[in-house]
């Protein structure tokens, strides 16, 4: 039992290290002029489903845990907000074009649709962001009416 | 006992952290709504860059499944309306950052990567093309 003992030691000892390695966690904004919910006006289930599952990393209003200060968390945490807000931020929803909108709107559809979003690690943490069916109904029918109404 | 026990659920529990299953493999999930469909024509010099550049992988019969389900310029005249712009918006995307073809498929095939003059050939086209779709 002795190397298990000095294997956790290790690993703290590691924990502790890698405290060290600089990590930057994209930054949050409170300006919400190019935001979709205030943009778009939109009321009732829809905004209430996207701020809980959606906006942790697809806006600049990512909300951290502690635990996303620390590593390996946080580098996790960082590369996948970065990557969420490149693919779609719906901060800056109104600096989409509005073939961008329609091709957002059609990705938002076809990702709930299929389950690959919200992440299936994000959901096991974050519980509450887990979407129903009735919730997954409610998004892929607004997208859908959105991009319609783009196109009129 | 306890340690050991201890212990593997916490290389499990990093190791669940780590393995963020990403590579999933998805079904074609393109919808054909025919009643708003559009037809989309292309010719001459930007047939060529399509068939010559990205027909290759993004056809019916390809089996770069990933590259299919992504684009498919077979089924492109018998998607929706919304999902032909869709597709469109994604061409020049991918254009824009350059991410297309992909840099492993250019390592193995220098001579398929698009040079400059038909990433903009290619992008106005799909500009134009989902403008007049967009009317």
């Amino acid at each position: 039992m002795k190397w298990v003992k000095s294997l956790l030691v290790l690993m703290a000892i590691l924990l502790v290290i890698i405290q060290f390695i600089p990590v930057k966690l994209p930054s949050n904004s409170t300006d919400s002029r190019n935001d979709l919910i205030s943009a778009e006006k939109l009321v009732g289930e829809v905004p209430t489903i996207l701020r809980t599952s959606c906006y942790d990393c697809h806006s600049n209003q990512t909300h951290y845990p502690w635990y996303a200060h620390v590593a390996p968390v946080s580098w996790l945490v960082s590369s996948d907000v970065e990557e969420g807000r490149q693919k779609l931020n719906l901060s800056e929803w109104s600096q989409y074009n509005k073939r961008r909108k329609i091709s957002k709107l059609g990705d938002i559809k076809e990702q709930v649709e299929t389950g690959e979003m919200p992440m299936s690690i994000y959901t096991f943490i974050h519980r509450k962001t887990k979407l129903t069916g009735e919730q997954k109904q409610i998004i892929i029918k607004w997208s859908e009416s959105m991009a319609n109404k783009l196109l009129q | 006992m306890k340690t050991k026990a201890l212990l593997i659920v916490g290389v499990v529990a990093f190791a669940l952290l780590m393995i963020q299953g990403r590579i999933v493999e998805k079904s074609e999930s393109q919808k054909t709504i025919k009643s708003d469909t559009a037809t989309i024509n292309y010719s001459g010099k930007i047939k060529v860059i399509i068939d010559n550049k990205c027909y290759g992988c993004h056809n019916s019969n390809t089996r770069a499944i990933k590259a299919r389900n992504k684009l498919n310029w077979d089924s492109l005249a018998l998607i929706s309306k919304v999902n032909q712009i869709s597709k469109l918006d994604k061409v020049i995307e991918t254009l824009d950052k350059g991410e297309m073809p992909p840099k492993q498929f250019l390592e193995r095939k220098p001579e398929g990567k698009l040079t400059d003059d038909e990433i903009t050939a290619l992008k106005g086209w799909a500009q134009k093309t989902s403008d007049a779709l967009m009317k």
